[in-house]
């Protein structure tokens, strides 16, 4: 891990560099940079504080690169009229697995999605997409419990949905599952509706039955990878998303190789948060562990010819907000509320009273619009700890949940391991020049 | 270039994709892959893993 200094120099122009005088000039919203080493610091401390930024030839160099270029900033999120085409149904909070750090302490209830609300929601997708004249909806499930848990109920909601859809109204599947229970039906049916899979799991065996243990207490590792076995013989695509911890973090690379031999062709990191049931007596991450460990993971997958990634990593990506916790999502709890983030699906969670922005009832959604508008404000521009960090755009401000849930500000081990990873990235690209 | 003690090296661009769209419950990343989407234009996405 690096120890990483910047400044900003101009608006969105950033030096950035380590202890060894290696050190880059970045620009982040034109997605420009170039190598700055051996005595740039200084240079760049006489332009900033020399008289009308006197240093003309590093001036010049800077144009000749093209830094001076007018871009704008991504745009903020928006107030508008809430019709969600997307739906993201959380069945249940039934879930065969306790996992340690799981953020909705799944399968501590028995709390079920009635199938009135299921058709409410998704007829109420289909209107909108009818009266925002889009082409496109999506029916997707995730959170709270295991979605394959309630398989009939699961193969229900995805079979009315069909059979109801609009002629004109394109309909795009996803689901994401810890891939204990499938089996040949339920991945034929997955296949047979081009599902998008997330399959989280966590890694080699011991870790894996040590983090997700089943309800009963046994690991879970034989039935996931006969899970995965599964979808990579019917040609599935799907993302395995496992959860680093301090217990796993030196098992990286061995996660890879280990997916990489079952055949996963995409793997996306994230370091754990300690929320839910996470919130006490997980193994803490160490920045500088998951950094190295990520960077020689993703080398080997290079070379195994997968993908390795981490949401909030890919400096090509730029963005005011991390994710459509801003007033565009639509997740229906349980109990038939509507929240905004997937992980707020319980009306006595603390963060619920932010999140949650109406309910479904039988004449249709009762959205509290001011609520929905009021979600905007969950963006970078509005966090005084990102104004001057040069990863801002990339990282977006990070989970909304996280920062909320310790006291409006993301945890410092986050900002080392986003900083660092950008680092490396745009680093390798401009040395390889 | 060249400035003083200072070595710079040559610049690298990359295709920079802003992930705003204004389109009503979409993610941002689905609504680049809908040509009929009139606020977004810019690339599909690599995957349709979400952030959250």
């Amino acid at each position: 891990m690096e120890n990483l200094s910047s400044i900003q120099f101009d608006k969105n122009l950033f030096y950035v560099h380590n202890n060894n005088g290696e050190g880059i000039i970045y620009s982040p919203i034109q997605g420009k940079f170039f190598t700055a080493d051996g005595d740039a610091q200084s240079v760049v401390d006489e332009y900033i504080n020399g008289e009308n930024k006197t240093n003309q030839e590093f001036y010049d160099a800077l144009m000749q690169a093209g830094m001076w270029e007018e871009k704008e900033e991504p745009e903020a999120p928006e107030k508008m009229l809430y019709k969600p085409t997307t739906i993201m149904l959380s069945l249940s909070n039934l879930c065969n697995l306790r996992c340690v750090y799981c953020y909705a302490e799944a399968g501590n209830s028995t709390r079920v999605l009635s199938w009135g609300f299921i058709t409410q929601a998704i007829q109420a997708m289909f209107n909108n997409a009818i009266d925002t004249k889009a082409q496109k909806v999506e029916l997707f499930f995730h959170g709270t419990g295991e979605t394959l848990v309630l398989w009939k109920t699961f193969k229900d909601s995805v079979q009315y949905a069909l059979s109801h859809k609009p002629d004109s109204i394109e309909i795009l599947f996803s689901v994401v599952t810890n891939g204990t229970l499938l089996d040949s039906e339920k991945v034929e049916f997955l296949a047979r509706n081009d599902f998008a899979v997330t399959l989280s799991m966590d890694g080699v065996q011991s870790i894996q039955d040590k983090q997700r243990p089943s309800a009963n207490g046994k690991g879970s590792y034989a039935d996931v990878v006969k899970g995965i076995r599964l979808l990579v013989d019917s040609d599935i695509p799907f993302i395995v998303r496992p959860t680093v911890t301090g217990e796993s973090v030196e098992l990286m690379s061995d996660f890879v190789q280990m997916c990489a031999d079952l055949g996963c062709s995409e793997i996306s990191f994230m370091p754990f948060s300690a929320v839910g049931r996470g919130a006490h007596g997980v193994s803490q991450l160490s920045a500088e562990a998951y950094i190295r460990n990520y960077l020689k993971a993703k080398k080997l997958a290079k070379e195994l010819g997968i993908s390795v990634e981490m949401a909030g990593t890919d400096a090509s990506e730029i963005s005011s907000y991390y994710c459509d916790a801003v007033g565009y999502n639509c997740v229906v709890t349980p109990e038939g509320d509507i929240s905004n983030c997937s992980r707020v699906t319980n009306i006595n969670d603390p963060l619920a009273n932010i999140f949650f922005v109406g309910n479904i009832t039988e004449t249709g959604f009762h959205i509290d619009q001011g609520k929905v508008d009021e979600l905007i404000n969950h963006n970078l521009y509005n966090y005084p700890q990102c104004k001057d960090c040069f990863a801002k755009f990339i990282c977006s401000g990070g989970c909304p949940h996280d920062r909320l849930s310790s006291g409006n500000e993301m945890a410092s081990t986050w900002c080392e391991i986003i900083k660092n990873l950008v680092w490396y990235e745009i680093r390798e690209l401009a040395l390889a020049q | 270039m060249k400035t003083k003690k200072a070595n710079f090296g040559k610049v690298v661009t990359l295709t920079v994709k802003k992930k705003s769209c204004k389109c009503p419950g979409t993610s941002p990343d689905k609504c680049s892959c809908d040509p009929q989407c009139n606020h977004c234009k810019s690339q599909a996405p690599k995957s349709k893993l979400r952030k959250s």
